[in-house]
C-alpha cells in the first residue's frame, strides 16, 4: 500500500477513535470497588458518586443509566445533592453504567456477581464543551 | 488500491456527476448572455456567490438557528475538515516536509484527544520556527503565538469558547488573503458579512429569531439553554442569545468558505470546471483511499446522527477539535513564507 493510503487509513482510524471518545486525554476513572453484601442474597447492588473533575465535589443532576441483558429494561436515575446514585436488587450479569452530564458521556462496564456490591464512581468535567466547528 | 478505485469509478458516483454537469450546462444555456460574465470573471462570480450565501445564511440564522447549529456540523463538518487538509496541507505541499508532520502532528493529536488548546499554540510556534523565512519574522510570529497561548491559559474554562468563535472568523480571513485582490467586487461580500455580524449582535436580531419561532425547541437537551451554555457561558441571556446567533451565522459562513469559495479561488483557471473534473482533481489530491475514507466518515457521521443526534453532534466535535489549530499552523507558515493560495 502506498504511503498516502496508509496515512489516510491511520487518519480515518484516529478520527473514529476521537469521535467515539475511545481516546481522551482525561478519561481516567476511579477504581471499581467490589465488596460482598451481608447475608446470602443472590441479588447485587451498584452505587457510586458522580464527581466534578475540576472542583472535586459531587455533581447533582447527572443522568445515570444502567444497562444489562439480564434486565427487562434500562434503569435510570438522576444524581441528587452530593452526586450519589444507587441501583439495588440487580441480578448478576455484565453491566454498563453510563453517566450523561451536558457534553460529558462516560461509560463503565463490569461484571456484577451475585451477592456483591460494586461502587462505580465516575469523574466528569462539567465545563467541557465541544464546539470548534 | 483497487477496491477503492472500483468504488470511486462506479456508476454510483459517475451518474450523479454526469447528471449534475448536464443540468448545469442546460441552465447556463438558458441564462445565455447573462451567465457569460459570471462564468468568465472569477471575482464577480465569487463575490456574487459569497453575497448570496451571506443572505441565505442570515435568513437561516434568523429562522432556524438551533437546527443550523445542530445539522450544519453533521452535514458539512467532515467535508470541511477534509477541505482544510486538502487546501492547507496537500495542495500547499506542506505534507512533503516530514518535520512539519512531527512538529504539528503531536500537538494536533493531543488536542484531538481532548488535550488543552494551548498545546496547539506550542505546535504552531514550533512550526513557525522552521518556516522558510528570516529569523526576525519567525521570532515575531513566535512571540504572537506565545501571546495567543498565554491568552488561552488566562481564559481557562472559556478558552474553547473564545477559540471556537475566533476560528470561524479565521475562515473569512483565509478567503480574503488567499489571492491578490483587484477591483472592488470582493469588498461587497466583506461589507455584507460585517453588516450581518453587526446586526446579529443587536436586540432586533434576537426578536426576529423569537418571532420566527427559531428559538423554540421540540425537546431534548439541545435547545437555546444548551447553546447558551455551549457558546456564551457566563454571559447574560439576552446578550448570550446574540452571541449564539452570531456563532450560528459565522459557522455557516466558515463552511461556505471552505467548501465553495476557497475551492473556486484556488483553481488556476478563472472559469469553473465541470463537476466531473472537480471530482477527478479531488481524487488526485486525496488519493483513492483518502477520498474513500473521507466519504465513509461523512456518511458515518450522518448515519450516527439518524441513530443518536446528540451523540453524533458531540462525536463530530470531538473528532474535529484539532482543525482550528491546523488552520493556525498553516496560516502562520503561509504568512511567514509570503505564500498566497496553494500555488
Amino acid at each position: 500500500m502506498e504511503r498516502r493510503s496508509i496515512v489516510a487509513v491511520v487518519l480515518g482510524v484516529v478520527s473514529v477513535a476521537c469521535a467515539t471518545g475511545v481516546i481522551e486525554s482525561d478519561s481516567s476513572q476511579p477504581e471499581l470497588v467490589v465488596e460482598p453484601l451481608a447475608g446470602t442474597d443472590a441479588r447485587g447492588l451498584v452505587n457510586g458518586i458522580v464527581w466534578d473533575r475540576k472542583k472535586g465535589g459531587g455533581l447533582a443532576g447527572a443522568l445515570v443509566l444502567v444497562q444489562c441483558t439480564c434486565l427487562p429494561r434500562m434503569l435510570e436515575r438522576m444524581t441528587g445533592e452530593g452526586g450519589a446514585f444507587h441501583f439495588g436488587e440487580l441480578p448478576p450479569g455484565r453491566y454498563t453504567v453510563q453517566v450523561l452530564y451536558r457534553d460529558a458521556n462516560i461509560q463503565r462496564t463490569f461484571d456484577l456477581a451475585a451477592g456483591t456490591r460494586i461502587r462505580a464512581d465516575v469523574r466528569v468535567d462539567p465545563e467541557r464543551r465541544f464546539i470548534i466547528s | 488500491m483497487r477496491p477503492a478505485a472500483t468504488v470511486l469509478d462506479s456508476p454510483l458516483v459517475g451518474l450523479p456527476l454526469a447528471a449534475a454537469d448536464r443540468l448545469r450546462a442546460r441552465w447556463l444555456r438558458l441564462l445565455g448572455g447573462l451567465a457569460r460574465p459570471i462564468v468568465r470573471r472569477r471575482e464577480l462570480r465569487v463575490a456574487l456567490l459569497f453575497s448570496a450565501l451571506i443572505v441565505t445564511g442570515l435568513i437561516g440564522t434568523l429562522v432556524a438557528p438551533l437546527w443550523l447549529l445542530l445539522l450544519g456540523p453533521l452535514v458539512w463538518g467532515v467535508p470541511h475538515v477534509v477541505a482544510d487538509l486538502r487546501y492547507l496541507v496537500v495542495r500547499t505541499g506542506y505534507h512533503r516536509r516530514p518535520h512539519l508532520g512531527w512538529l504539528a502532528g503531536g500537538p494536533l493529536l493531543w488536542i484531538a484527544c481532548g488535550g488543552d488548546l494551548v498545546w496547539g499554540f506550542v505546535g504552531a510556534g514550533a512550526v513557525a520556527l522552521t518556516a522558510r523565512a528570516g529569523l526576525a519574522r519567525r521570532l515575531v510570529a513566535l512571540a504572537l503565538l506565545a501571546a495567543g497561548g498565554a491568552g488561552m491559559l488566562a481564559l481557562g474554562d472559556v478558552s474553547d469558547v473564545v477559540f471556537a468563535h475566533a476560528h470561524n472568523f479565521l475562515a473569512v480571513a483565509f478567503w480574503w488573503g488567499w489571492r491578490p485582490r483587484g477591483g472592488w467586487a470582493h469588498r461587497v461580500p466583506l461589507a455584507l458579512f460585517a453588516a450581518a455580524c453587526g446586526f446579529l449582535l443587536t436586540a432586533p436580531a434576537v426578536e426576529l429569531a423569537r418571532a420566527s419561532g427559531g428559538l423554540e425547541w421540540f425537546g431534548g437537551a439541545m435547545g437555546p439553554e444548551y447553546q447558551l451554555w455551549r457558546v456564551a457561558p457566563g454571559v447574560p441571556p439576552e446578550l448570550g442569545l446574540r452571541l449564539v446567533l452570531l456563532f450560528c451565522f459565522v459557522q455557516s459562513m466558515h463552511y461556505a468558505v471552505w467548501l465553495h469559495l476557497l475551492p473556486d479561488e484556488d483553481r488556476r483557471r478563472a472559469t469553473p470546471p465541470t463537476f466531473r473534473a472537480s471530482y477527478e482533481e479531488l481524487r488526485r489530491d486525496l488519493g483513492d483511499v483518502g477520498l474513500l475514507v473521507a466519504g465513509l466518515l461523512t456518511v458515518g457521521v450522518a448515519a450516527w446522527a439518524i441513530v443518536d443526534l446528540a451523540q453524533a453532534d458531540r462525536g463530530y466535535f470531538r473528532m474535529a477539535r484539532f482543525h482550528g489549530h491546523l488552520e493556525i499552523m498553516a496560516g502562520v507558515l503561509m504568512i511567514l513564507e509570503r505564500r498566497r493560495g496553494s500555488t
